[in-house]
């Protein structure tokens, strides 16, 4: 790690709310291009923006969730600038009272617990999407889609904590994690409902902070991981050859993973910001944070330390199981059911996850239950099936769609635990093969694993492994003894 | 007072193109609105908390409920120009800057 680094993020969450953030219209992805569009967020005159009531509780849960200070006092603010992805010429925002301020996020980089400290929260409105048809430079017009115009965008602007791309990445895959298990964004980066743009500077030799360039553009988080690493390589040649940086944004591009200057005016950063008149001021009680507050959900890191120290998960397992909420559910509910929770979690993480991602589909989806592993973890135990007939019982269930017991019934999947059975078997197999026996009594021991396979084989694999030898090896001490 | 580079600043801001004789009164008309405002300076507001907003009214919203958006068509109607159910705009080189 480079401890010259100094990187901060600023990242754009769109909220999962119904409506959009000053009008009745819907905030679904993918319509028809302006289709969810009204006269609020077409900015027709005389029309009126109300705040969504849903986006303002989903940014103070935000804030919570991330250790921030609550604003009892909040307002919204207009930000001006010509560009066409805004009917109105403006944004709506908040400048000096946002909604929450000064918290922190802790994750897990290199096995150690580090903490990112959160600047500000506030919520704005998203612009619409423009297009060009062919060629940017041929094309003699530009495309809009409003749909998206007005859409709850809630801003999250973290302190210069961050030095190394890979912490950046992990920070966000934290934090995009926290909004799902808040259920407040999708936090999809493909997809743009959650866009992350970076702040980067290096150290000079007397400790004092470098130039900071803005970077913009990262659409995954291994986008964004790769273009800080471009960037510092940059930046540390243009210093290592005696250049110096500049102030400036650039966009980082996919295709060969290298960020290139934007060149905008500087003029455009003047937005003057007044308050917006036509919306009234957020107070928010301490009665109504405190509400909120309890019923956060348990949140990942918390989760975490429960299942290393109350369930005697080991640290990979239980940060992968928290990674992911639906796995993290599934996982309670079979401790719930009673499964036991090592037992539970090699299951999970093996042959389960193995078929929901073959059969692409997610551990809610009711097709392997938590009380089917109950039922494959009670059979085991039973010496019902062994553990190779469990993983075929659960390929099964995702196949049929049916409890465990059901399955083995149908298919006759069982072991043979009818130990009359076997040693009527066994003992048939000893007199037919007299030479494995000779052989045995001549002191060859492996004769006795080529009995115990056969003792198997007739049984075609139903009788365990442990007791066909157990029953072999007795028949033939009986045998040895009498000699 | 305010001087002729702040002028051309806003104007350019607001995107309009102003001649040099509306430069000149421009500066004189807008010299004397801020002069006026200046007035403002002399009240003591030491003991005032700020006023964001004249009505002393808080917390409307709205819930969370979709309301049927007007139709493409309708919205289209007052666009000079559109393709599909796209509104075109004059084409757009320069990134945008912030946000
Ligand atoms: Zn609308």
């Amino acid at each position: 790690m480079n401890n010259n680094v100094v990187i901060g993020l600023e990242i754009h969450a769109q909220l999962k709310t119904n409506t959009k953030m000053f009008c009745g219209c819907r905030t679904s992805f993918g319509d028809k291009p302006n289709s969810n569009v009204c006269p609020v967020c077409m900015a027709l005159p005389g029309s009126l923006p109300v705040a969504n009531k849903k986006a303002v509780t989903y940014t103070v849960m935000s804030g919570l969730a991330l250790n921030c200070t609550i604003s009892r006092y909040s307002k919204f603010d207009r930000k001006q600038y010509f560009y066409p992805d805004m009917p109105k010429n403006y944004q709506i925002s908040q400048y000096d009272l946002p909604f929450c301020r000064n918290g922190y996020l802790e994750f897990f980089c290199d096995d150690e617990l580090r903490k990112v400290r959160i600047h500000r929260i506030h919520l704005e409105e998203d612009t619409g999407k423009l297009m060009h048809t062919g060629d940017i430079m041929e094309s003699e017009q530009s495309m809009v889609d409003y749909n998206r115009a007005g859409t709850p965008l809630m801003e999250i602007v973290t302190e210069p904590d961050i030095s190394s791309p890979k912490e950046a990445r992990l920070f966000m895959f934290e934090l995009r994690n926290l909004l799902r298990y808040l259920d407040v964004s999708d936090g999809n980066m493909e997809e743009g409902s959650m866009r992350c743009d970076a702040n980067i500077s290096l150290k000079n030799p007397d400790g004092t902070l470098g130039i900071k360039v803005e970077i913009k553009n990262m659409n995954s988080l291994k986008s964004l991981e790769k273009a800080l690493e471009f960037e510092i390589n940059r930046q540390s040649h243009v210093i290592g050859s005696g250049g110096i940086i500049i102030q400036e944004t650039r966009h980082f591009d996919e295709r060969d993973g290298t960020t290139h200057s934007l060149r905008t005016k500087e003029e455009a950063h003047d937005y003057r910001y007044f308050p917006e008149p036509d919306l009234l001021p957020v107070v928010i009680t301490d009665e109504e944070v405190m509400s909120i507050s309890c019923n956060l959900p348990e949140l990942p890191l918390k989760k975490y330390f429960r299942f290393i120290e109350e369930l005697g998960i080991g640290k990979n397992d239980a940060s992968t199981l928290v990674s992911d909420l639906k796995l993290a559910n599934f996982f309670d509910e079979c401790v719930d059911c009673k499964c036991s929770p090592k037992e539970a979690v090699k299951w999970i993480l093996g042959d389960l996850t193995y078929f929901w991602n073959e059969k692409k589909i997610e551990p809610d989806s009711n097709v392997f239950t938590p009380l089917y592993l109950k039922e494959i973890l009670d059979l085991i135990d039973e010496k019902i099936i062994s553990i190779r007939q469990a993983k075929e019982v659960v390929e099964k269930v995702f196949e049929m769609i049916e409890s465990p017991r059901n399955i083995i019934e149908k298919l006759g999947i069982k072991q043979i635990s009818d130990e009359g059975f076997l040693i009527d078997t066994a003992k048939r197999i000893v007199e037919e093969n007299p030479k494995a026996v000779q052989d045995f009594l001549k002191g060859k021991k492996n004769a006795v694993g080529f009995l115990v396979g056969q003792l198997m084989r007739e049984t075609k694999g139903k009788a365990s492994p442990e007791m066909s030898n157990k029953i072999i090896n007795e028949i033939l001490n009986k045998l040895s003894s009498k000699e | 007072m305010i001087d002729r580079e702040t002028i051309l600043h806003v104007a350019n801001l607001a995107r309009l193109e102003l001649k040099d004789d509306e430069v000149d009164k421009l500066k004189e008309d807008l010299g004397n609105i801020l002069n006026y405002f200046i007035t403002l300076n002399d009240v003591n507001t030491d003991n005032v908390t700020p006023t964001f907003h004249p009505f002393p009214i808080n917390n409307i919203f709205r819930e969370d409920i979709v309301k049927e958006s007007f139709s493409v068509d309708d919205i289209l109607s007052n666009a000079p120009s559109s393709a599909t159910t796209y509104f075109l705009v004059p084409r757009i080189v320069e990134e945008k800057n912030g946000n």
